[in-house]
């Protein structure tokens, strides 16, 4: 079903259709409320209030941009209030976050052998640490492949600042994830090697 | 594995890695719980809406009538100010109740055995 299509269904009151725009669209919503606010406590309620914004500004949707963007400017916007409002909001840049500027392994084994699964969810607590906005914009280029353009629309960033921070933020996890390569006995490339 | 090609594939673990999904979930029944919320919402406005219209239409009728006996008698309409001057608490607490039981029977009633029938 069309972005219009279904736009107009749920102005005419069909609950259904809701029903659909939500299960169409909560991956997306997740992914930026969870990565902007971190609390699973929190999550299901903002999700709820991001969905209940968007079913009352439907209405205003002109369609001059996807739905998804539009409502993944209305997850981000509704998450950075929420911050700000119980005071965690941070616009620090990653030079500030010692545990993640240190050529430390926290949290990985450097002992036994590290496996793949242990690695990527040593990336995710990283990706977890970085600034708010640089999450952020991980988070829409690469899980949910909004494009330059579309991340402006959302954040209200420039084209300029998200390249940085994308380029600035992917560096640094390269430079951890390299920190793994020179575990004498890491395997978690071994799915590569064979491919 | 020589290390230079582990470097090669760090780049290709970190770009499977970013697109990993986050550990974070929502409920199964979320998409139902909001829809069952956004249909509250309807009905309430939709019975709201409903009774704005009868009450205007009411109204409407009331207003026509006593337009008529302003302007067609005048010794009528002056026995209807003064019955109204001297009543005034009487006709309008029996206004206020028949506006409460209208809006009770035309919204609340409907509201809530619409949102009972959601629940079963």
């Amino acid at each position: 079903m069309k972005d219009a299509e279904l736009v107009q269904q749920v102005l005419n009151g069909n609950s259904n259709a809701f029903r659909f725009l939500v299960s169409n669209h909560q991956r997306l919503v997740i992914h930026i409320v969870g990565r902007i606010v971190q609390q699973q406590e929190e999550i299901e309620d903002i999700c709820q209030e991001v969905f209940m914004k968007v079913f009352q500004k439907l209405k205003k949707f002109r369609g001059d941009s996807k739905l998804s963007t539009w409502i993944a400017t209305i997850a981000y916007n509704t998450s950075i209030s929420h911050l700000r409002k119980n005071n965690r909001y941070e616009e620090a840049s990653y030079d500030e976050f010692p545990g993640l500027m240190s050529g430390k392994t926290a949290g990985l084994s450097t002992s036994g052998k590290v496996e793949k699964e242990e690695a990527t969810k040593y990336l995710m607590q990283l990706i977890e640490q970085l600034p708010v906005h640089y999450r952020t914009v991980l988070t829409l280029f690469h899980l949910d492949e909004f494009s330059y353009a579309e991340i402006e629309q959302i954040t209200k960033m420039p084209e300029g600042t998200i390249k940085s921070y994308l380029s600035r933020a992917r560096k640094l996890l390269k430079e951890k994830v390299e920190k793994i390569v020179d575990l004498e006995k890491t395997n978690i490339f071994v799915d590569y090697a064979e491919g | 594995m020589p290390k230079d090609e582990k470097y090669i594939h760090a780049g290709r673990f970190l770009d499977e890695g970013l697109k990993h999904e986050p550990d974070f979930f929502l409920p199964d029944d979320f998409a139902d719980k909001i829809a069952l919320k956004i249909e509250k919402r309807l009905a309430w406005s939709q019975y709201l809406k409903e009774f704005i219209i009868y009450f205007g239409v009411i109204a409407a009728i009331i207003v026509v009538a006593l337009a008529i006996i302003f302007f067609f008698d005048a010794e009528s309409w002056a026995n209807l100010v003064n019955i109204f001057v001297s009543n005034i608490n009487t006709i309008m607490g029996v206004g206020l109740i028949i506006l409460f039981v209208f809006f009770t029977d035309k919204v609340l009633l409907r509201y809530f055995s619409h949102k009972a029938k959601l629940l079963q």
